[in-house]
Parts: structure tokens; sequence; C-alpha cells
């Protein structure tokens, strides 16, 4: 069984002692291990140059060497428990890569437990959608349960592919299995002339503005963050993406002043909440009540209700549990709950759907954008695109500690070289985008909210 | 790899315990010198870098000069004073002794650090396994346990960061008591989660029903592992021999 984060299933300190290590475990004669160890390496492209040591690799390396160990125990099936929720949309690549290279031989049963599917469509035979109470809700072919049962799973609160749901608003029954089966439905039925705008959203009132700002880390020798210049305004969603390493939230915790800028200035002028990616290292009391209450303890003011916020939150039962023992999703709306009991004028959330199926996602969209239309300044760090398309006003682009691009996502979505940036296009984004390479007359439609208000007061084209 | 690197680490770590313990009974100077010149000589042999020796040696010597420095005032208020510098009384035998349990613990120190420097970790837990009966189900969560060394500092740096932003500000001693603990209690619950889906991921991997286990690192003795301890008796005899010749050699018994 491949796990979640590669982090804390690997054993080892070196990648071919990690690859042998369940084969130790089976009792092989050493010989046979050697050979195992080195066929496992070449099924999953781990060439001669990979480093010896784990911690040396990247995230989907480790992934990769992970499904490798795996493999070399010649499983008869094998689980797969979100190979890719923990790495960077690139790194993602890379380990979908692989996993394509062998799903493509069926040697063996796959078992894929996953809810962002479009990279997976291709290899898709069978789908098991599980209910609420753990039990099997829906089951059969992918275009009979993505396409045909679209509306049950909505009410499950289970994630849809992207490609499934842009043929159901084009109205058609085939699903596509990958961009580029999508690319040619969207070159054959797109409506000509439907297209969307997102409307520009007038200037505001600057809250925070930085300059030139830099910061090196004790003992690194190289500036995490350099010559960065951003302002934040007012009622304004910003997103800043960009591949692991590459500052992103050094850049948060520079805007928030929370670490100091080691050259230029951030010019912060009203108070910032800071939400980090993993909200249980910044708990603070003991049930989580008093975790929501935490800013009145340190005298600073308490603005809404905690109570209608732990509601809001959906935690009002959960008010006397101590905040450590609550589950992922739980501990995550806590974090943004006792951010927003002061009302800050700016909030600045670290991956938020880190993790997060769909209906926590959603609540966390229509709460974010509640904000917004409050005032409230909200800067996302993320490298979820789909999200970035969906409720972002600005895409800012990190690469190796500087600001490469900041605009708007759909301009973001169009450039080139996003790569460089660590990024992919969302499913959807990257059919419209190889439909126009074709045929200009295809928009260059970013996410699916923006099909839908394209399409909206049109009859889709029918056959 | 050097030669000391492919020696087999539960020989080495035998043959450096046993060089240690008889350094323990030594109390002139002269004979720990000479092992400690051996020791540098061995790490240098064994692929450390000066540098890195060096660096060692400061606190080492920090440590060992108090040592000599608080012998040598102390022998002086028990005995009679060999040298007066204004108030300060000062004793011969004194600095003699503090010499030798300096020299000695520098010794011992730059022995262990040899070890550590040209053994690999992974080599040394699968030696243990196999050479001195240490169970693996204990050896591998040690190595995986290892692996998590660094997270910790990082994690940590991360975990107070987090707690200052929320607007932890620790006052007075019962204050920072208090934040210690909190942040301990977070740092636990963040280690407890990760080593049960560790402990699961080697699990999935057959480890708990593993029963007759093999191992894919070559951990037999070899001929050089026997030649090595053989030499490393041959010379520690040799070091002994040569300082008692030129009169220095002092043990504990006479």
């Amino acid at each position: 069984m491949l796990f979640q984060d590669p982090e804390t299933q690997l054993v080892m300190l070196e990648t071919d002692d990690e690859i042998a290590f369940g084969l130790e475990n089976l009792g092989l004669p050493r010989n046979e291990m050697i050979e195992r160890v080195t066929k496992a390496r070449a099924s999953i492209g781990l060439g001669p140059a990979t480093p010896r040591r784990l911690d040396a690799l990247s995230g989907g390396t480790k992934q990769r060497v992970a499904l490798a160990s795996l493999l070399a125990m010649r499983p008869r099936a094998l689980v797969l428990d979100e190979p890719t929720a923990n790495l960077d949309p690139i790194a993602a690549r890379e380990v979908i890569a692989a996993f394509a290279a062998l799903a493509m031989r069926r040697e063996r049963s796959y078992l894929v437990i996953e809810h962002r599917l479009d990279p997976l469509l291709r290899f898709i035979d069978r789908v098991a959608v599980l209910g609420g109470d753990g039990r099997l809700a829906l089951a059969g072919d992918p275009e009979s349960v993505f396409v045909g049962r679209a509306g049950e799973l909505d009410r499950l609160g289970v994630w849809r592919p992207e490609l499934a749901e842009l043929a159901r608003l084009l109205g058609v029954e085939r699903m596509p299995r990958d961009v580029d089966e999508a690319a040619a439905l969207l070159l054959d039925r797109w409506p000509p002339g439907a297209s969307f705008q997102r409307e520009a959203r007038a200037p505001r009132r600057i809250t925070v503005a930085a300059h030139g700002v830099a910061h090196r880390y004790r003992g690194y020798d190289r500036d995490a963050v350099s010559g960065a210049s951003l302002d934040l305004h007012e009622g304004e969603i910003s997103a800043i993406v960009g591949a692991n390493g590459a500052g992103k939230s050094t850049l948060g915790l520079l805007l928030a002043g929370v670490l100091r800028p080691s050259s230029g200035t951030v010019d912060v002028r009203d108070d910032v909440a800071y939400v980090f990616q993993y909200p249980e290292r910044g708990f603070l009391a003991t049930t989580v009540r008093e975790e929501v209450r935490y800013a009145a303890t340190i005298g600073r003011r308490i603005v809404r209700d905690p109570d209608v916020l732990l509601e809001r939150f959906g935690l009002a039962r959960l008010a006397d549990a101590n905040p450590h023992s609550l589950s992922h999703g739980e501990k995550r709306r806590l974090s943004v709950a006792s951010a927003l009991v002061t009302s800050p004028t700016v909030l600045i959330l670290d991956e938020p759907t880190f993790g997060q199926d769909l209906r926590n996602t959603r609540e966390l969209v229509t709460i974010l954008r509640e904000e917004r239309d409050r005032g409230t300044t909200v800067v996302l760090i993320t490298h979820d695109l789909s999200l970035v398309a969906e409720l972002a006003d600005r895409a800012v682009a990190m690469a190796d500690g500087a600001i490469g691009f900041a605009g708007p996502p759909d301009e973001l979505f169009q450039r080139s070289d996003l790569a460089g940036f660590g990024l992919a296009l969302p499913a959807a984004a990257a059919a419209f985008a190889r439909a126009r390479e074709r045929d200009r007359a295809i928009p260059p439609l970013t996410g699916l909210d923006a099909v839908r208000s394209a399409l909206a007061g049109r009859e889709a084209v029918r056959a | 790899m050097s030669a000391l690197a492919r020696r087999d680490p539960t020989v080495k770590l035998a043959v450096i315990l046993g060089i240690s313990l008889l350094l323990i009974f030594i109390v002139d100077p002269v004979t720990p010198a000479l092992f400690l010149a051996v020791a540098i000589a061995a790490a240098l042999a064994g692929g450390a870098r000066p540098k890195t020796i060096a660096r060692a040696l400061v606190p080492l010597t920090v440590l060992g000069v108090g040592f000599v420095w608080s012998n040598t005032v102390f022998a002086a208020t028990q005995g009679p004073a060999t040298w007066t510098i204004g108030p300060i009384h000062l004793s011969e035998p004194g600095l003699r002794f503090g010499l030798a349990i300096a020299i000695r613990g520098i010794a011992i120190g730059i022995l262990s650090l040899t070890f550590v420097w040209t053994t690999d970790p992974t080599d040394l837990v699968v030696s243990l396994i196999r050479h001195a009966r240490l169970p693996f189900r204990i050896g591998y969560p040690l190595l995986a346990g290892y692996r998590f060394l660094p997270f910790f500092t990082d994690e940590y740096a991360q975990v107070r960061l987090a707690r200052q932003v929320r607007g932890a500000r620790p006052r007075g001693l019962l204050g920072r008591g208090r934040e210690a603990v909190g942040e301990l209690v977070t740092l636990l619950s963040d280690a407890t989660r990760r080593a049960t889906r560790i402990a699961i991921a080697m699990d999935a991997r057959g480890f708990a029903a593993a029963t007759k286990r093999t191992y894919y690192r070559d951990a037999r003795l070899a001929w050089g592992d026997a030649i090595f301890v053989v030499g490393a008796a041959i010379a520690t005899t040799a070091l002994l021999m040569l300082s008692a010749w030129i009169g220095a050699l002092r043990t504990i018994v006479g």
C-alpha cells in the first residue's frame, strides 16, 4: 500500500535499502533481493544518478521510491492512498507518469484512493464511491458514475473530475478520458462566441505594501525571498503560487509581519491574521471554545461572537473538546475561526485546501468569498490552481524566492513558462488551452466557474 | 571507502570500547597523549577531514582546560603548593593528574568520534542485529527514528513561530515553563502521529509478520575484521610498552 505522505512511509536512510526493506521481511535470499531492487528501480525510472541518500531526494522522487519498494515485493494488488496529495503539481505529475507506465500494463490490480481524478481518468476501469457512513454508495464504470450520477455525487460531497463536469456542461453523455479528448470535444461543441471575462475589481485601499523585501533564514547561504515588491488591497483575494521551496510561505510570513525582512520594507497598516499549513502547531488552549476566544486573553478585541463562529464552522458540538483531538479538517476550520474572531483586515492562509475534501473546500471557498465582500484582504498560499481559478482575483507566482508574475489568474494560466513555477494547468483549463492552439475562437477559460458563466443563458449545442 | 569504514561496526565498536576502558586505568598524561595521536591518525586515515577533527577538538579541549585548572588549584589546597602566583596557589602533582584526565577524555572523545565518522548508521544497525543479538524489532524502528531527528529542530522552530503568531507571550518563570509544556505537547502529538504512520507503513511491508528475516546489506565478518582486532591489540600493547620504556606509564594500581 502506497500512502499519502512520503516522509512517513520511508523507513531507511538510503534508496536501495528502502526498496529492499519489504524483501528482507519476506526472507528472500540476498542475490534475489539485489536482482529485484535493480528491476524495481528500472520499472519506475530511477536512474543510477539518483542520490543514494533518501533525504537528498525531492518529494516526487521519494514517492517513486516508496512505489518501487512495493513493486519489488511483487504484490498481486496494490493500494495507493492519495499518492500525490502532499506534492506540488510538477512532482505529482512525475508520480502519475510513473504510475501510468505501470497501470498501462495491467499486470496486477490497482486500487487508487483519490479525490482529484482528472490525471487518472485514462486508466480507471471501475469506480466505487463511499458515502459519509462508510458504505458503498455508488459503483460502476467511470462514465456512468461521473456523468450519469453527477447529482448524487454532488449530494455526497464527492469531487467529480473536471473533464466529466465539462462534458456535462456541454450536454454530452460521453466523458473525455484525457485533456486531448476534452480539447477535441470543445472544438466540436463549444458554442461560437460563448466567452467569459472576469470583471476587473476596482482598485481599493492598500492594506499591506512590501517594497523590495528579502529574507534569509539563519544558517542558509541564500535568500528564501529576494527583491519582492507587492501591494495587497482591501476586498481582494490574492493567491501566492509556486513550487515547494519557492519561498511562498516565507513571503506570506513577511507580509504578515511575522518575519522581519533582512532588507526592504513591509508596511502593514492594520492587523493581520496568519493561518499556518499545520494549524495544530499554533493551538494554545485546551478546549475548542477557549481556543477561539484566545485573542481576548492576550488583550485583543473580540469583534465577532465566538459562539456564532463555532456554529458557522460546524464546531459548536465540539466546543469542549481538546483542539489536538480534532480531525484534520476540523483543526483547519478551528484555526480559521480563531483567526476571524478579531475581524482582521488581512487574512493569510497557508495551503488552506491541503488534504481537505470537497465539502470542506467548498465551505472554505464560501467563507473566504464572504470575507472578501466584507472588505478583508485575503491571501492564499497554494499550489492548487483549480482553487486559484475559482477564487483568486490576483495571482502571484514565485520561483526561486522571486516574484516572477503578478496579475490576473487568467493571464498566468496562459503563460508558456507555467512549468517554471512548478505549476501545471488544471484539466479543464488545459483542455481549453489545447483547443485554442487549433482554433483561436475557443476562449482561454481557466475553470469550470468560468465555463458555467460563459454558457449561462445559452443552449449548449447539441448534435 | 576507507579501510576503517569497511570494518564491521560491531567489531569496531568493541575495539574502541576496549581501548577506552583500558585508558580509564591510566593516570599519567603521556600515555593517553600517545593514544590520542594514534586516534587522530586513524580518523584521518578513515577519511575524516582535518577541519572536522579540529572542530571536534575545540569543545573537548575547553572541557580539558577546565579539568586541568580545577585540579591544579584544588590539589594545592590539599597538599603543598608548588608555585604561587599572587593569591593563587598551584600544585605540580595536581597539574599532572589534571592533564592526565583531560588528555584521556580528549582521546576517548576522538576515538568515539572516529567511530561515528567512519560508520554508516544502517551498517551499524544491521551489524548489531546480526552480531550483537540486537532484536530487529528494536533496531529498525531506531533507524526510522534516526531519520526524524533533523525534522525535529525544524518542527520546533515552526511550533514556536506558530505559537508566537497566535499571541503566546510567556511572562516570568512560570509563564515560560507553561509555554515550554505547551510546545512539548504540540511536538509530542505531532511525533506520535508520525510514529503511528511509520509503524503502519512498516507493517504494510510485512515487518510485523516477518519471522525469518534476511538482510540486503552484507554484514558478514571478513578476514579484515580479524586482522583489525589483532592489529589494534598489537598497536595498543606497543603504545603501552613505548610509554613504559620512556618511563611515563602510571596506572591506577601503581
